[in-house]
C-alpha cells in the first residue's frame, strides 16, 4: 500500500471521516483476518481482535504520523492482541477450529489444478496444526513475514525484541515446519534454483 | 545455517541482505548444492504458508465502524469527573462564589442561583446543591 495513500486516508480520519474508516477495513482487514485466524485458535475472536485494531486506529486517528506504513502499523497491533489474548487464555485446545476448512474451500486465486487439490487441502490441514503448534512468537514472525511482508526490523518493533531475534525465530519456525512438513513440501522441491526467484511475493 | 560455510540464506531469501553481502550470498549458492536446497525448501514453504484472503464476514466493515465511532464521545471526557469526589465540591463552591460574585455587579441573584443549579446539575449534584440553595450564607 503506497505510503500517499495511507497518508490521504489518514489525513481523511483525522477529518473524522467515516468512509475513510471504510476503505481501510476493506483494505487491510482481509489479510489481517487471515493472521489474526490463524494465531487465535477461535475464529469469532480473531474478528474481534481486528475490529479492535481499526478502533485503535481511529481512536489514534489525529496522532498518526507516517513512520511505518498502516499494514505495518496494523499488523503490529493485531499482533499485540493476539499475543496477549492467548496469554489470557488458559490453554485453550490449539487446534480443530483453525481454518484448514476454509483454505480448502478458497483454493486460491489462481486456477486450481484439480490433482493438487485433494493434496493442497491435506497439507493446508497439516500445516494449520503444525502452525498452532509453535510458540506464538514463532508463529507471529513467520505469518507477519510471509503473510504481511514485514521486514525484520518491522517484526522485531511488532514483538518487542531485536532484528536478529526475529532472524533466529524465522530460522526455528521454519526448521521445525519443515521436519514436520517433510512430505508435503518435498513435492515443491522441483523449481528451479534462481534465489531471487525465492523472494517472497506479493500476493494481495 | 549461520556458519561461515553457508552464508544466511533465509536472511537473502527474506530480503534482508544488501550490498556485497546479498551478491556474496547470491553467488555462493549458485555452487552450493546445500544451499540450493535450502532454497529450494523455503519456497516450499513459502508456497504453503501462502493462502488466500477470504472475503470478508457479512456486515463486518459496518459493524467495525459502528464499534469504533462509538467511542468517540468518551474520548473527550468531562474532565472534571476525574477530579476526586472533595476536589468536585470545591470546584463547585468556587464556581459559585465567582457567579456570586458577578451579581454584585449588576445581575440578579436569581438569575446566578439558576446558574449555580445547573451548574450543580451538571458536576456534583449534593454539594453544589447545598451552595446554590444558600447563597446568603456563603455570601460574605
Ligand atoms: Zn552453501
Amino acid at each position: 500500500m503506497a505510503a500517499d495513500r495511507d497518508t490521504e486516508l489518514m489525513e481523511r480520519l483525522a477529518r473524522d471521516d467515516e468512509g475513510a474508516l471504510d476503505v481501510l477495513v476493506a483494505a487491510f482487514a482481509p489479510g489481517l483476518l487471515r493472521f489474526a485466524r490463524r494465531t487465535l485458535a477461535d475464529p469469532e475472536e480473531a474478528e474481534d481482535v481486528v475490529q479492535e485494531a481499526f478502533v485503535r486506529l481511529w481512536r489514534a486517528r489525529r496522532r498518526w504520523r507516517p513512520t511505518a506504513t498502516l499494514s505495518t502499523y496494523l499488523h503490529t497491533i493485531v499482533t499485540r492482541l493476539c499475543l496477549n489474548r492467548r496469554r489470557s487464555l488458559l490453554r485453550r485446545p490449539a487446534h480443530g477450529s483453525l481454518p484448514a476448512d476454509d483454505e480448502a474451500a478458497h483454493p486460491g486465486d489462481r486456477a486450481p489444478d484439480p490433482e493438487r487439490l485433494a493434496a493442497s487441502a491435506q497439507l493446508g490441514t497439516a500445516l494449520a496444526a503444525e502452525l498452532a503448534a509453535l510458540p506464538p512468537n514463532q508463529r507471529a514472525a513467520l505469518l507477519l513475514r510471509h503473510e504481511a511482508g514485514l521486514s525484520y526490523q518491522a517484526i522485531a518493533a511488532a514483538l518487542d525484541t531485536t532484528a536478529g531475534a526475529v532472524e533466529s525465530l524465522l530460522s526455528r519456525a521454519r526448521a521445525r515446519l519443515r521436519g514436520r512438513l517433510a512430505g508435503w513440501l518435498a513435492q515443491g522441491c522441483d523449481a528451479g534454483h534462481d534465489p531471487r526467484a525465492g523472494k517472497p511475493r506479493n500476493r494481495g | 545455517m549461520r556458519d561461515r560455510t553457508h552464508p544466511r540464506i533465509e536472511a537473502l531469501l527474506d530480503g534482508e541482505l544488501a550490498g556485497e553481502e546479498a551478491a556474496r550470498a547470491a553467488a555462493h549458492v549458485t555452487r552450493c548444492g546445500e544451499c540450493q536446497g535450502a532454497v529450494a525448501a523455503y519456497r516450499a514453504l513459502g508456497e504453503a504458508l501462502a493462502a488466500p484472503e477470504a472475503p470478508l464476514p457479512v456486515g463486518f466493515a459496518a459493524a467495525t465502524r459502528r464499534r469504533a465511532v462509538a467511542r468517540r464521545r468518551p474520548e473527550a471526557p468531562l474532565w472534571w469527573l476525574t477530579l476526586p469526589a472533595p476536589w468536585r465540591a470545591g470546584l463547585v463552591a468556587l464556581l459559585a462564589l465567582a457567579a456570586l460574585a458577578g451579581a454584585r455587579l449588576g445581575e440578579t441573584v436569581a438569575a446566578d442561583r439558576s446558574a449555580a443549579t445547573q451548574l450543580a446539575a451538571a458536576l456534583d449534584a449534593p454539594a453544589a446543591a447545598a451552595i446554590a440553595a444558600a447563597p446568603a450564607e456563603v455570601r460574605r
